[in-house]
């Protein structure tokens, strides 16, 4: 039977004008197409092993004619040589990625496989097609394990390519394991790395951290005595491969140099590494990561890195926390690693939150003129101690007080506070009770979002005001001053020294960062020129008075800073280029007793982060309005 | 018209566990129950940690101290208590039991003793509970000033304190910031700014009061009246005046330890430079005449000790103690507990009573019970102590914390001929319970007036 006939017999299920191929060719060598294996990776896809006459530049377009229903493939492939086999001929080898798109769980009965490529269909049909179909074990040893190295690395990153995104959890775990299976397989297994002295080279990873599905950070050692590194690859438990030394953040390791007895004055050499990377495929397993160093005379070895550290909080701050590794002066470990790594947690982190919950403690004062939001983050315990001032003040009474619980795992705690408080302090509020943890932006956008005030007070927990009235001269001065933004009053330290008088943007000499300084901060209350009413450039989001349509129109606070950090600024920077002022009000006087909780080593190093990305952000701008402010300020 | 109400409201019923306060506002509660103008009732904290026994009817933490209607216990749960802010952390205990039990008795006046194990936030429910009620506070000590148990006595070596500020604060107990002793004084002025007028029994309490925040204006001295003893048993004549008597807690504060280490000094026991090393210990500037101090001819001194709860100090403490016990065993009977009546058989054995209090005291029952035998008083020369008793009047007074220095002062007062029956002749009478109910009277009934005119 010639090929004519036989697509003649088919042309049911071809375009009249095509020319279809049997697929495979029984008779005739070497045939134009064959299919060695297939086998299913997942519910929905399917991997073919075998050769066809096609075009390598151009993608496939394909079906599954199951009955009277075309369903289309999503096909990826790659060809490789298969010179030895005389069925193939001169024509490439394919490892074909099948995806049918369109269908859940076809793993049932299989139809018709049509290839379709320029004026060409190849065709399989249902016998030949189950009877190719074998397990995923089968075709790895019959069909890939042969393979060379770079070809199964090559048919690995296909495979991996199967991860996608829109997979659905548990799925995506599934297959997952089916890749880690089938890296374990197919890949080449290079020398483990041997820490010892009498080792020529070593390598070791530290800590590798999942910043997101497809974007991880790693950190580790190296160490090649004979020659330099001319490759170091990240291979995630799916398959995929990265690339981590060009680009990478190197910094000297003195315990490395010591334990193979080098001293840095003979080799210069910086052994730690840092590098942000991303993989094609998103990686799902914790444990089975690889990484692969090659040197320049192309001697490998290889070394598994430890469990893959998740959680968008804790490796933040771990991330962070490198930041020692990186001189003052010098931003590249910041702005190639920290800082992608960082502002991907953090927009992980502030992505649109649920309210789980808004308790409301007491008759709410529903024509209240200002709205006051109260983020609260791992203590609890403030509240009862603002209640118990607040309680004295008539015009919080009054006012619509919100809690937002930024704490998740408090959240039945402080519901039971809040109503054994309430029953005592008969003073109304609400608690908002957010579904995770989403940062002091976050929690205050959110709490603006549920607001019913004309004006929103931003309040920290652990601000308690001197004395009652502090609210009405607040509202009434804001309401009094044209072009107002936010309004700040007088914090102080619990021993009456000067927390805040309004906040001011400082570049030290030989500084690429501005920093947010605090005028007169540690002085006393009394300080004359610390009591004059009058424009600042920025006021501290700890109590921070504005319009609530304002604060909606530039964006609230932003979630890019790290842990309650030049929120503030940045928001007074915004509604600066908006056309308002900032004031700071002095004859209004509240303590604010910040600082109690977080580890001062972390802090300083988030500050570092925040103040360059504000720096990143703002740098032209603050230089204007500095050139503004600075002469009259300090000297009223 | 009917009886005014006066609630009493104690962290300690007088018959679990004695104490000063505890007796006094159980004799307060008594002497009310005879005016025909007043009804008084008694609300004690019960359970644990002042008792063992828990209250054991489920639903309610009220119950009977016996068949009086007007006296209770208010059992709460002691492991609740903050000890640093003074509040029990579950509020229901006030909102939904204390409530009740005030809306149940309408009281006009409520006079609280202590808010220890209670908790501050007493005070805001009963305003809340009773808006019209008038609210008396007695301060009997420093506990809303100072977290070391309301003694400002400082933790590092003891010295006394006379200021609070948070830093200070923070210094004697570093693993406390300072952001939370000012968040505790905010707090605890929260609810004490409810009450409508203090009273104290001293004025050396009432100014720290008002130098710490109290408006002078809602703060007034009132002594506390006693009974007064069905009889005094006078000392035998003619033998010397030379027995001293020591009546209270064996614990540091109250300076026992110093006392004894007198008695070790003056009875020849101790050698000088032991003395001396102890006077370095004990006070802030070594005397420089120390070694000036005569050893010999000590005179022939004895002295007996009443009290107990020595199991509550601290382990060194208590081994001082019972060194300084077996030093001086020739001098010092260790006589312990005792209860209010066997008073007039103790003071019977005893010339001069000894308040060697290293802590400032307020006003020391024992120096109200020394008067009303007639046995002058040598006491520390600060605060309560030094405002009660008149030097060279009533009493003596020897510089604080100072072994060395009482025992010159007890040397002098036994071994001086004529003081003991000068000292004698100066003690004042002392304040009478029934003057004290009438004074008290006149305070409720002025403030209720005030209150009815705002209202």
């Amino acid at each position: 039977m010639s090929m004519a006939t036989r697509a003649k017999r088919r042309r049911d299920t071809a375009a009249p004008d095509e020319v279809q191929t049997p697929w495979p060719i029984a008779e005739g060598n070497p045939a134009p197409a064959g299919l060695d294996h297939a086998s299913w990776l997942a519910d929905d896809l399917l991997v073919l092993v075998g050769w066809f006459d096609l075009d390598d530049d151009r993608l496939p377009e394909a079906s599954l004619v199951v009955g009277d229903r075309s369903l289309p493939l999503d096909l990826r492939c790659i060809s490789y040589a298969r010179p030895d086999d005389p069925r193939v001929g001169h024509r490439s080898g394919k490892v074909i990625l099948a995806r049918l798109s369109c269908a859940k769980n076809t793993r049932g009965p299989l139809g018709r496989l049509m290839i379709r490529t320029g004026a060409r269909t190849f065709s399989l049909g249902p016998p030949d097609l189950a009877q190719a179909v074998t397990d995923m074990r089968t075709l790895l040893r019959r069909n890939l394990a042969g393979l060379d190295p770079a070809t199964r690395d090559a048919a690995m990153d296909l495979l991996a390519s199967a991860l996608t995104e829109d997979h659905e959890r548990t799925a995506a775990v599934r297959l997952s394991k089916n890749l880690f299976t089938i890296r374990e397989a197919i890949r080449e297994r290079l020398p483990y790395a041997v820490t010892a002295r009498d080792q020529p080279r070593g390598l070791h990873v530290d800590a590798l951290m999942a910043v997101d599905e497809r974007s991880f950070y790693i950190k580790g050692w190296i160490w090649d005595e004979e020659a330099s590194v001319a490759r170091l690859t990240a291979v995630s438990p799916e398959g995929s491969r990265a690339q981590l030394l060009e680009g990478a953040f190197r910094y000297p390791r003195p315990d490395i140099l010591q334990f193979y007895g080098a001293t840095s004055d003979d080799r210069p050499i910086k052994s730690g590494f840092i590098s942000y990377f991303q993989v094609e495929a998103p990686s799902h397993l914790s444990t089975g990561w690889i990484v692969e160093l090659r040197n320049a005379f192309g001697v490998a070895i290889e070394t598994k890195a430890p469990p893959v550290v998740r959680g968008i909080v804790g490796v933040r701050d771990r991330i962070l926390a490198d930041l020692v590794h990186e001189r003052q002066a010098r931003d590249d470990l910041l702005r190639g690693h920290l800082f992608p790594a960082v502002s991907r947690l953090q927009e992980r982190h502030c992505r649109t939150v649920h309210v789980e919950s808004v308790d409301q403690f007491g008759t709410p004062n529903e024509s209240a003129d200002v709205s006051i939001i109260i983020p609260l983050y791992g203590r609890i315990d403030f509240l009862e101690h603002q209640l118990a001032q607040f309680v004295h003040d008539p015009e919080v009474r009054r006012a619509d007080l919100i809690y937002v619980l930024d704490s998740p795992e408090l959240a039945d705690n402080l519901r039971d506070a809040a109503a054994q408080l309430f029953r005592l302090y008969r003073l109304p509020f609400r608690v908002a009770t957010l579904e995770r943890n989403v940062g002091f932006s976050g929690a205050n956008n959110v709490g603006a979002s549920l607001a019913r005030g004309r004006l929103l007070l931003l309040l920290n927990s652990d601000v308690l005001p001197d004395r009652p009235d502090w609210l009405g001269l607040m509202t009434a001065f804001y309401d009094s001053t044209p072009r107002i933004g936010a309004l700040g009053p007088k914090l102080l330290y619990e021993d009456n020294s000067l927390q805040h008088a309004g906040m001011y943007f400082s570049r030290p000499e030989g500084s690429p960062v501005w920093e947010n300084m605090h005028y007169f901060k540690g002085l006393h209350r009394h300080l004359p020129a610390a009591n004059v009413a009058r424009p600042v450039p920025a006021v501290s989001g700890a109590c921070l008075l504005i319009d609530r349509n304002l604060y909606r129109e530039v964006g609230g606070l932003e979630g890019v800073y790290v842990q309650g950090d030049f929120e503030d600024s940045d928001l007074c920077l915004r509604l600066i280029e908006a056309g308002h002022e900032h004031w700071y009000l002095p004859h209004v006087e509240l303590y604010h007793l910040e600082g109690q909780s977080y580890p001062l080593a972390l802090r300083q190093l988030t500050l570092r982060y925040n103040a360059w990305l504000h720096t990143q952000r703002w740098n032209e701008r603050i230089e204007a309005i500095m050139a503004r402010y600075e002469p009259s300020l300090r000297e009223p | 018209m009917s009886n005014l109400k006066v609630l009493y409201i104690c962290h300690n019923h007088a018959t679990v566990r004695p104490g000063g306060v505890e007796a006094y506002a159980l004799e307060l509660y008594e002497a009310m129950r005879a005016s025909d103008e007043f009804e008084p009732l008694l609300l004690a904290k019960g359970g644990p940690p002042v008792s063992v026994v828990e209250n054991h009817h489920l639903g309610t933490p009220f119950g009977l101290v016996n068949d009086d209607p007007n006296q209770y216990f208010f059992y709460t749960n002691g492991t609740d208590f903050d000890h640093f802010y003074g509040t029990l952390r579950n509020k229901d205990i006030y909102t939904k039991f204390l409530h009740e039990f005030l809306i149940s008795h309408q009281p006009n006046v409520v006079h609280i003793q202590h808010t220890v194990l209670l908790g501050y936030d007493l005070i805001r429910q009963i305003r809340t509970s009773l808006p019209h009620a008038v609210i008396v506070y007695t301060l009997h000590e420093f506990l809303p000033i100072c977290h070391r148990q309301g003694q400002m006595v400082r933790t590092n070596g003891n010295e006394l304190c006379s200021q609070e500020s948070p830093r200070r604060c923070h210094e004697c107990f570093p693993g406390i910031p300072p952001q939370h002793f000012f968040m505790r004084k905010r707090f605890v002025l929260s609810h004490l700014s409810l009450v409508d007028l203090f009273l104290t029994p001293s004025r050396f309490l009432l100014e720290r009061y008002v130098e710490w925040g109290i408006p002078r204006e809602k703060i007034r001295y009132e002594p506390n009246g006693r009974h007064y003893p069905e009889s005094i048993v006078e000392a035998e004549p003619g033998r010397p005046r030379n027995r001293l008597g020591f009546f209270g807690q064996f614990s540091l504060y109250k300076g026992v330890n110093v006392l004894l280490r007198a008695m070790k000094s003056l009875t020849g026991d101790g050698s000088r430079g032991d003395a001396t090393r102890l006077v370095e210990r004990w006070t802030a500037t070594p005397r420089p005449n120390a070694e000036d101090r005569p050893d010999s001819d000590s005179p022939n001194v004895q002295l007996r000790l009443h009290g107990a709860n020595l199991e509550l100090q601290p382990g060194t403490f208590q081994n001082e103690f019972r060194e300084l016990l077996e030093a001086t065993r020739q001098n010092v009977t260790l006589v312990g507990r005792y209860e209010q009546a066997d008073l007039p058989r103790l003071m019977a054995n005893v010339d001069w009573v000894v308040v060697p209090s290293i802590w400032w005291e307020n006003s020391p029952l024992v120096i109200q019970e020394a008067f009303q035998h007639r046995r002058p008083v040598i006491c520390s020369n600060i605060g309560g102590m030094a405002e009660k008793v008149a030097h060279g009047v009533n009493g003596l007074h020897f510089q604080v914390g100072d072994a060395v220095s009482l025992a010159e002062t007890i040397r002098h007062a036994v071994s001086t001929p004529g003081l003991y029956e000068a000292l004698r002749g100066g003690i004042p009478e002392v304040y009478k319970i029934e003057d004290h109910v009438t004074a008290l009277a006149d305070i409720y009934r002025s403030l209720l007036e005030r209150a009815a005119s705002t209202a």
